[in-house]
């Protein structure tokens, strides 16, 4: 009896554990999003303005050598581009963001900001698509301090609370 | 005339370059017209036209041509949107360039003219906005179109200057194209040699970034969307071409680059709007390259036989017609 308590004890405590921890890295990955798509825009405008990479050529680039989540996003938007399939570039993006939904941590502000990116994306000239990454990094920037402060105040609360409760949850059982 | 490209190639690209509905409307156009179709005039809150066989016609929504704009399709804002984020492949900054010029140039050498509002910069052309009206044009190669007359060019293993003259739409460009490639691939009797396009209206060799679309003859170069004079001067430079061969001349400084090159020893081959030798002679530029005798052959272009016809060669020097009949 005794030894059946300990298991299930050992098993509630490593279950909401993990319950806790996966809620803390859930803010991790979220800044890593973030950064990994500062830098993947960041190599989108450098084709589009030092080569003038046609656009679904540069996305299909970028999303070989970006982090994977945002890897499938960007490979996503390139195949919708190259595919042709009359959809405008933020129509296209549009449903890249939805498809890929499930693989983004990124929060409703960023899916936001995102979204609006892809109506000026591609279409005008160099030197107002320069402003625009430039608009869009400083936005990302911004969500990147948040998140990191976000980061700061509930990483170390879900951890916490993920052992004690399954802690508390043993102690009410037996 | 001998082989002709593929008839239906050109649909494939040029319907990839159409927003859905109208790929649906223009491929629904009965075979005859189709076959003879030079150009596709999409025009934002006018009817959908064609030009084929010389007349325009107005398209509609079953794809039946007609010569009153009565019951055509009327093109939309939302078509012309699609058609611009098409032809550009999405990318307005790459094809600034371009757009500037008037035209866009898409895969296989088809040229997409467009006009819309200007945008000025200091007095000069920035970009266009609001583009509202595409003319795609259906440029066919015909390979094998100078072959009755390339021995009246060439001399053994020497190339004659040679000019010719056409009114428009007589088949010149596609003539040239022709020449440039024998001359380059060589042909029963004439070893290839070197041959330089400057294609200051990619209209030439159609190259698609950078590479020529037509077939031009594999010991070619193209200078693309260069303007005439400079692109003569560069391929005198470094590419040491034995013939240059350019559409349309007709600036002094075209005239005076063609010089640079004679003089450079390198053979000329060149294109003008004219209907004949006395209309020649009353343009300036012209005029002053008749004068001097720079050419050695003067083709005149025409209609008798069809177009593409060469009615005359004169001799360059004598001014003497030395082709008997017409041929095509």
């Amino acid at each position: 009896m005794m030894s059946i308590k300990i298991i299930c004890s050992v098993i509630i405590v490593v279950c909401s554990t993990i319950i806790g921890f996966r809620a803390a890295n859930r803010y991790v990955l979220r800044i890593r999003q973030i950064r990994a798509l500062q830098l993947a825009f960041a190599q989108l405008e450098s084709e589009i303005i030092s080569y003038s990479t046609f656009l679904p050529e540069a996305v299909k680039k970028i999303s070989g050598v970006v982090q994977e989540d945002i890897g499938v996003l960007f490979n996503e938007f390139a195949d919708r581009l190259i595919d042709k399939s009359g959809d405008s570039v933020s129509e296209a993006w549009q449903e890249s963001l939805r498809v890929c939904k499930k693989y983004l941590h990124i929060n409703s502000e960023e899916i936001e900001i995102l979204t609006a990116f892809g109506g000026v994306l591609g279409a005008s000239d160099k030197e107002s698509q320069r402003s625009y990454f430039e608009i869009l990094q400083n936005q990302l920037k911004n969500q990147e301090k948040q998140a990191e402060a976000a980061c700061s105040k509930y990483q170390n609360m879900y951890k916490s609370l993920g052992l004690l409760g399954g802690l508390t949850i043993v102690i009410l059982l037996f | 005339m001998e082989g002709e490209k593929d008839d239906t190639a050109w649909k494939k690209v040029i319907l990839e370059a159409l927003p859905e509905n109208l790929q649906i409307i223009i491929n629904k156009i009965p075979l005859s017209f189709a076959k003879s179709l030079e150009e596709i005039r999409i025009r934002e809150e006018r009817p959908l036209m064609i030009f084929s066989s010389g007349r325009s016609y107005c398209i509609k929504q079953d794809g039946t041509p007609s010569l009153s704009p009565k019951g055509a399709y009327i093109v939309t804002r939302q078509d012309t949107k699609r058609m611009l984020q098409r032809i550009s492949n999405y990318s307005i900054y790459a094809v600034e360039e371009e757009l500037r010029n008037g035209y866009i140039t898409l895969k296989g050498g088809y040229r997409v003219g467009v006009a819309g509002k200007a945008v000025l910069d200091d007095g000069k052309i920035k970009t266009l906005k609001y583009i509202s009206s595409f003319n795609i044009r259906i440029s066919r190669e015909v390979v094998g179109s100078a072959s009755k007359i390339m021995h009246y060019i060439t001399s053994g293993t020497e190339v004659y200057h040679t000019l010719i003259l056409s009114p428009p739409q007589m088949g010149k460009t596609t003539l040239i194209r022709d020449i440039a490639r024998q001359l380059s691939d060589g042909f029963p009797g004439f070893t290839g040699v070197k041959v330089g396009i400057v294609d200051e209206r990619s209209e030439i060799a159609g190259c698609f970034q950078g590479v020529p679309q037509n077939r031009v003859g594999f010991q070619t170069d193209v200078m693309d969307a260069c303007p005439k004079a400079i692109g003569i001067m560069m391929m005198i430079r470094a590419m040491s071409p034995a013939v240059i061969i350019t559409d349309e001349v007709g600036k002094a400084e075209d005239a005076d680059a063609i010089e640079e090159a004679l003089n450079a020893g390198i053979k000329i081959i060149t294109t003008a709007h004219s209907g004949d030798i006395e209309d020649a002679s009353r343009r300036p530029v012209l005029s002053k390259l008749l004068e001097k005798r720079i050419f050695q052959r003067i083709l005149v272009l025409g209609n008798s036989l069809g177009v593409g016809t060469v009615e005359k060669i004169y001799d360059g020097y004598t001014m003497k017609n030395i082709l008997m009949d017409p041929v095509r």
